[in-house]
């Protein structure tokens, strides 16, 4: 099921599919490796604020709104 | 903003006698601490010319040879979407670096990579530096650096900066490598990628010999805003639209998703070849997280943290303030003795020298100790991890997360908050951020606050401005957010391990702020110290009481004897306390001020125009006229806001 990063709960998996938003922000994501295909881990999200995400073993912080157009498929081992 | 390279000429082969070495990588990769390794005291600490990015650089003498290091900002990318990245493209292409160290964290290596392909585009003479392999290794990573080297042939020296290993070698290689001006071999991406780029690049043939034509395709592929300046012909242009569309259009992705992805696909292909992953183990440091970004005890922890450490770095602040000035008034007698007129002496003492004291016994004690707290926290990664703790509430006062750390800096100066707007992304976030921290009641007023309403109302009463002074900075964001133009860009930031921090860059890096703030705070205090000096002998004292007191009496409900107070509170506001005491001749202030005078006193304090080295960073940092709106602005909130403050107290009471 494809969803948003920012419905992923701590401690949950996904692979990205596609990413919304402007190309700044877009442009940005994809340097930091947030490109399709690409498996995430979500170390922290609460029900409000940012999530914190492992991706390629680094963590970043996304504020929500950042999040919410970052669309993953749910990985489950 | 690029600029036509002279310097690659065709001396290159022969050994110059002086390098110039450009360190690049990522932030927090140790780039810092390999430059502070490699060039020990020698560096100067400035500004990118007209840029609000820290430039260091750095020399050595190896072998007689005169080696300048330059250390380019932390970069994760060389596209132009920040500023940082755009000054260490700018540089690398205007070819003055004769080689650059790539820095990169083993630990991080396919993030890392993903910049050295980058770099390897721009077909420079290029070292690897594997830093942090003792990191990678606790994490389980173990790295070949010759596969490594192999893959991307270009040499690869494995270092542990923090310990200096690896670091003579370092620079061997690399000055070997300018010597020779080994050429780089671009790397290659996939079936139509290459194919497109291989195209235009035959069109672009060698029309600006300045530049890599093989980068130049790249990047005109890339749709680079900075390459459209350098208005290509428009069958180029046209050549370039049709195979950018023609890639989109295979691969269903804009084309700067495509580009990274072929450029981290490659460099994931070369990370699994020389790093292989064995059993690692979570060090205390790392479980860290799990409580510093917990949605409940981060905030207890973040909270206990910083309190703590405000009364500390208060604590020292008050203890050295006292210290200097004892030393400091010693020099009064020296003065005193000087052969000159009793006035001239005046105006030398009270004013000009006096003004370099004050500035001196505030920056040393308060602001010093606040900016080795502030690196440390930096260094250590913690300050990532108050910005995700903060980020929602920011959003609401239009910042994101990193707005935190300037208001947090506020706490100790005003100052040094504003320079820290600089890591913001936009200038309306850098407006907003500046006028919050202008709000933050700084260590100068905070010895206004306590030693006027905490010391004769109680503490209760102390923490009741602080309440109110959140009120207000909140109420402020809030309005700026809803009525300044624009929007919140959203919060997209590393979190670094949390690490010990490195001793010396933070302390350098404290030394050159704690400078930047003297040279734009001291000026001002001076001159306004002698202006005020001059008030003084004069004797104006009672008639600006007199006009003033429209203002102090009748609507803030103070005695008159405070407008003079107030005035001098602009060069420092724990002056105003210093100079009540020497007005009335007491430090009993519940004998001139009643409990009401006292904390509207202390409430306007807090609010009205930020001293005058705040005002010379605000000049600074946004300009003269939004640098005037905030200080006109907050002069009308103020007045507005205490003197509603006082008659309602009136009424209340009465």
């Amino acid at each position: 099921m494809i969803k948003p990063l920012s419905m992923l709960k701590t401690g949950e998996r996904g692979k990205i599919v596609r990413i919304e938003g402007g190309m700044a922000v877009i442009k940005r994501l994809t340097d930091l490796g947030f490109v399709p295909e690409q498996e995430v881990e979500v170390i922290r999200s609460a029900p409000r604020g940012p999530v914190a995400i492992k991706i390629k073993g680094a963590v970043y912080a996304l504020g929500r709104g950042i999040a919410d157009k970052i669309y993953v498929e749910e990985v489950h081992e | 903003m690029l600029k036509k390279s002279t310097s690659r000429s065709l001396d290159s082969h022969i050994s110059k006698k002086e390098i110039t070495i450009a360190l690049a990588g990522n932030p927090n990769a140790g780039k810092s601490v390999v430059f502070n390794q490699l060039t020990g005291g020698n560096q100067i600490i400035g500004n990118w010319p007209g840029k609000t990015v820290e430039r260091t650089e750095g020399w050595i003498r190896y072998r007689d040879r005169r080696i300048r290091i330059v250390d380019l900002p932390g970069i994760y990318s060389l596209s132009t979407y920040t500023e940082e990245e755009l000054i260490a493209r700018e540089f690398i292409i205007s070819g003055i670096p004769d080689v650059i160290i790539n820095v990169i964290d083993a630990s991080l290596l396919e993030r890392s990579l993903f910049l050295t392909l980058q770099l390897l585009e721009m077909e420079r003479p290029l070292v690897l530096a594997v830093n942090q392999l003792d990191v990678a290794e606790s994490k389980g990573l173990k790295t070949d650096i010759d596969a490594l080297s192999k893959l991307l042939s270009i040499p690869a020296v494995g270092v542990i900066a923090t310990r200096g290993t690896g670091l003579n070698k370092l620079l061997t290689v690399a000055i070997e490598s300018a010597d020779k001006q080994d050429s780089v071999a671009p790397p290659l991406y996939g079936g139509e990628i290459e194919q497109s780029i291989e195209e235009l690049e035959k069109i672009l043939d060698n029309a600006y010999p300045e530049y890599p034509v093989r980068w130049l395709a790249i990047k005109i592929i890339e749709n680079d805003e900075d390459i459209k300046r350098l208005n290509l012909p428009e069958e180029v242009l046209e050549r370039a639209d049709v195979i950018r569309r023609g890639l989109e259009e295979t691969h269903g992705e804009p084309i700067e998703v495509i580009l990274s992805s072929e450029r981290y696909a490659l460099a994931s292909r070369i990370a699994r070849t020389s790093q292989h992953y064995e059993a690692g183990k979570r060090t205390l440091l790392q479980r860290l997280d799990s409580v510093l970004l917990h949605p409940v005890f981060g905030y207890i922890s973040m909270g206990f943290f910083l309190f703590v450490a405000f009364i500390v770095l208060f604590k020292i602040g008050s203890i050295g303030s006292s210290l200097l000035e004892g030393l400091f008034s010693r020099l009064a007698p020296m003065v005193n003795s000087l052969a000159l007129p009793e006035t001239v002496k005046e105006l030398l003492w009270d004013g000009l020298l006096s003004g370099i004291i004050s500035g001196i016994t505030i920056a040393l004690p308060y602001i010093l100790p606040f900016y080795i707290f502030l690196s440390f926290l930096e260094n250590s990664g913690y300050l990532a991890r108050i910005a995700f703790l903060t980020d929602n509430i920011m959003h609401k006062l239009g910042l994101h997360g990193k707005g935190a750390i300037p208001i947090i800096m506020g706490y100790g100066c005003n100052v040094p908050a504003i320079l820290g707007t600089r890591i913001l992304e936009s200038r309306r976030e850098r407006v907003i951020a500046s006028l919050l921290a202008t709000l933050i009641p700084c260590s100068a007023r905070t010895v206004v606050i306590l030693g006027l309403v905490g010391a004769f109302m109680g503490l209760k009463w102390a923490f009741v401005i602080y309440l109110l002074d959140l009120v207000i900075v909140y109420m402020a964001g809030f309005l700026m957010n809803r009525y300044y133009p624009g929007e919140t860009p959203g919060l997209i930031m590393e979190v670094p391990d949390i690490r010990i921090p490195p001793l010396k860059p933070s302390l350098r890096q404290s030394w050159f702020r704690i400078k930047e703030f003297l040279y734009i705070a001291l000026p001002y205090i001076m001159l306004g110290s002698v202006i005020l000096e001059l008030i003084k002998i004069f004797g104006w004292f009672d008639t600006i009481n007199r006009i003033l007191s429209p203002i102090i009496v009748n609507w803030l409900g103070l005695p008159p004897i405070t407008g003079v107070v107030l005035i001098f509170g602009l060069l420092r506001k724990e002056l105003t306390l210093i100079l009540l005491s020497t007005f009335s001749g007491t430090t009993n202030f519940s004998t001139i001020l009643n409990p009401r005078q006292m904390f509207v006193f202390s409430f306007f304090v807090t609010l009205y125009v930020p001293c005058l080295a705040t005002v010379a960073a605000l000049k600074k940092e946004l300009g003269n006229i939004t640098s005037t709106l905030i200080v006109i602005g907050e002069i009308l909130i103020s007045l507005i806001l205490a003197g509603l403050l006082n008659q309602l107290w009136i009424y209340l009471a009465g």
